[in-house]
C-alpha cells in the first residue's frame, strides 16, 4: 500500500472515532432541549434538517468557497512571509537577537484586536480578511520553523563546518530539508488559525462567507439555519485539518 | 558482522603485491597526512588565562600513521581534535596539518563524531549521506553514486543504501558515518571516541573494519579514546594526555603484528605488557 493511501485511511480513521464524541454531545444537547434545561436553542431535531436544506443550496457553497479561498491566501502569505523570517532566525544568533523580542511581543498582540485597525485601513472586503487571517497564521509556522532551524544549527554546527558548506549549501542542503516537517506541521496549525480568524471578521464587518451567513441567520433570528451553519463551519475546519493532516503524515521523514 | 565477511572478494583485489598495506599518497604532495603540534594552548572562553584546558601540547603525527590519543576524561582529547580540525583555533602555538597552518577546517580532513546524530542526516537514506559528503566536496554528480557506493562496500555496509539512519543499528550508523568520511578521501581522518557507545563486539568488528580501511588507503588516523585496550589494539602510538591543562605524559610505540586480530592480538605478551604499562601511568595522573 502506498503512503499517501495509509495516511489517509489512518486520517480518515480517527476523524471517525472523533464522530463518536460528536454523537455523544449531541444526545447531551437533545436531551437538554427536550427536558426544558437550556431555553432559547433548537433542537437537533430542528437543526438537522435546516442544515440538509442548506447543503442543497448554493449560498452555503459559495459562502463556504470564498471562507476556504481567504483562509487559503491568507495561510500562503503568512507561510512564505514566517518561513523566510524563520529562517532567518533560526540560521542567526543575530537575526535572532535583532526581531526576536519584536516577534514575541507582536506574537501575542490578539488577531481580533487587529480587525478594527485593518478595516479602517483595508476596508470591509477580502483584503481584510486575508490581513486579519495572515496575521493569525504568521505564528505557528514562523516559531516551528524558527526553532527546528536553530536546532539543525546546533545539531549539525560542527558537521557543516568540517564539510565547508557555505551558507548558500547549508540552507538547500540541511535547514531547508530538516525544517520541513516541523514547517508542515506549522502551516496546518496556521490554517485553522486563519480560517478561526476569517469567520470572525465575516461575522463582524465583512458581509461574505461562512460568518457572514450565520451572523444573518441569527439577525434574522432563523436559530435552526444560524446553529446549521456553526455545526457546518465546524465540518469545514475538521475536513481542512484532516485535509492537512493527511498531507502532511505523507511528507514528513520523522 | 562475522569475520569472513571481512575477506569479501570484493575487497581482496584491492591489496596489490602480496603488499600488506597499499597507500595511494605515492602521487600525493609531500607532508600530505602529517600533523605537527607545537607549543599549543587554549582555553574556553570565559575561563581565566592560566586556566587553559589545554597548555604547552607537542606532538606529532607521520603520514599514515595510526595515533591513540587517551587520558582521563575531561582532559580535554575533544578539544584537542577539534583544534586539529580547525573547528576552534588555539590561544597559542601553531598546528599544521598536511604542512600548512590550520586556519578552520582543512581541505582532505575527515571527522568522525561520537555521535551519529550529530553527522547523519535523518531524511536521507544511506547513500545520499554518503552523497552529502560528495556534494561538499564539488565531486562530479555522475561520480557520486559509484564514490559513494564504493565507500559503503569499504565498511561492510553494501546492501542498505536505501535505508534511513532511524532504521539503522548503532554500530551501522558509526559505518556509515565513517563511509561518509572516508567517501571523499581525506588524508586525514580525526576520530572522537567513535566506538565508546556501541556493546563491545560490534566495537570489535569496526575496530577491524576502520583498521582495514585505514590499511588499504593509507592515511593517517588520529583516534581519542579512553578505552587503553582499544588504543594499543588500534595503534602505531598511544599518546597519553594528562588533566588540568592537558599536555603530553608518554607517548608509547605499539609494535604488534599487523594485521591484528581480536583474539590473538590481545592475548599476546606484548599487548597485555602494553595495557599494564599504560594502566599504570594513567592511574598515578
Amino acid at each position: 500500500m502506498s503512503r499517501t493511501a495509509s495516511g489517509l485511511t489512518a486520517a480518515i480513521r480517527s476523524s471517525l472515532l472523533g464522530l463518536v464524541g460528536v454523537a455523544g454531545l449531541t444526545a447531551v444537547w437533545a436531551g437538554a432541549v427536550a427536558g426544558g434545561l437550556i431555553d432559547g436553542v433548537p433542537s437537533p431535531a430542528e437543526v438537522f434538517p435546516a442544515l440538509t436544506d442548506q447543503l442543497q443550496a448554493s449560498e452555503l457553497w459559495r459562502a463556504t468557497g470564498h471562507t476556504l479561498g481567504m483562509t487559503a491566501a491568507a495561510t500562503a502569505i503568512a507561510t512564505v512571509v514566517a518561513v523566510l523570517l524563520g529562517t532567518a532566525v533560526g540560521m542567526s544568533a543575530a537575526m535572532d537577537r535583532l526581531l526576536g523580542s519584536t516577534i514575541n511581543t507582536l506574537r501575542f498582540v490578539p488577531p481580533v484586536a487587529l480587525i478594527p485597525v485593518v478595516l479602517l485601513l483595508m476596508g470591509f472586503g477580502p483584503g481584510s480578511e486575508i490581513a486579519v487571517g495572515a496575521f493569525a497564521a504568521l505564528w505557528p509556522v514562523l516559531l516551528n520553523v524558527a526553532s527546528a532551524t536553530s536546532d539543525l544549527r546546533h545539531r549539525f554546527e560542527d558537521m557543516t563546518k568540517i564539510e565547508r558548506l557555505n551558507p548558500v549549501r547549508k540552507l538547500v542542503t540541511v535547514y531547508v530539508p530538516g525544517a520541513l516537517p516541523a514547517t508542515i506541521t506549522g502551516v496546518r496549525l496556521a490554517a485553522a488559525l486563519a480560517l478561526i480568524l476569517v469567520v470572525a471578521i465575516e461575522m463582524l464587518a465583512v458581509p461574505q462567507g461562512l460568518g457572514h451567513q450565520l451572523r444573518f441567520a441569527g439577525d434574522a433570528l432563523q436559530l435552526p439555519t444560524m446553529y446549521a451553519y456553526i455545526l457546518w463551519t465546524g465540518v469545514v475546519g475538521l475536513l481542512l485539518n484532516t485535509v492537512l493532516l493527511a498531507g502532511e503524515r505523507r511528507l514528513r521523514w520523522t | 558482522m562475522s569475520m569472513r565477511t571481512r575477506l569479501a572478494p570484493a575487497l581482496a583485489d584491492t591489496h596489490l603485491d602480496g603488499e600488506t598495506k597499499v597507500t595511494d599518497r605515492s602521487a600525493a604532495p609531500e607532508g600530505t597526512g602529517s600533523i605537527k603540534v607545537s607549543g599549543v594552548g587554549y582555553g574556553y572562553p570565559g575561563v581565566r588565562t592560566g586556566q587553559r584546558v589545554i597548555d604547552d601540547l607537542e606532538f606529532s603525527v607521520r603520514p599514515g600513521e595510526f595515533v591513540c590519543i587517551v587520558g582521563p576524561s575531561g582532559c580535554g582529547k575533544t578539544t584537542l581534535l577539534k583544534l586539529l580540525s580547525g573547528l576552534i583555533a588555539p590561544e597559542a602555538g601553531s598546528i599544521l596539518v598536511n604542512d600548512e597552518a590550520v586556519s578552520g577546517p582543512p581541505e582532505n580532513l575527515g571527522f568522525v563524531f561520537q555521535d551519529h546524530g550529530r553527522a547523519l542526516l535523518p531524511w536521507r537514506n544511506a547513500v545520499r549521506n554518503v552523497e552529502f559528503s560528495l556534494e561538499a566536496a564539488r565531486v562530479p554528480r555522475r561520480r557520486r553514486k559509484d564514490m559513494a557506493r564504493d565507500a559503503l562496500r569499504r565498511v561492510h555496509l553494501p546492501d542498505v543504501e536505501n535505508l534511513y539512519p532511524a532504521q539503522m543499528s548503532g554500530g551501522m550508523q558509526q559505518r556509515l558515518q565513517i563511509a561518509r568520511a572516508l567517501a571523499a578521501t581525506p588524508s586525514v581522518l580525526l576520530m572522537d571516541e567513535p566506538f565508546a557507545a556501541l556493546d563491545a563486539l560490534t566495537r570489535f568488528a569496526l575496530e577491524d573494519a576502520l583498521l582495514e580501511v585505514w590499511q588499504e588507503l593509507g592515511l593517517t588516523v588520529v583516534f581519542v579514546t579512553h578505552d587503553l585496550d582499544e588504543a594499543i589494539y588500534l595503534a602505531d602510538r598511544v599518546i597519553v594526555l594528562r588533566r588540568g591543562p592537558a599536555h603530553v605524559v608518554r607517548e608509547v610505540r605499539v609494535d604488534l603484528e599487523r594485521p591484528r586480530d581480536q583474539g590473538r592480538t590481545r592475548a599476546e605478551k606484548d599487548f597485555v605488557a602494553l595495557r599494564y604499562e599504560l594502566f599504570e601511568t594513567i592511574r598515578t595522573l
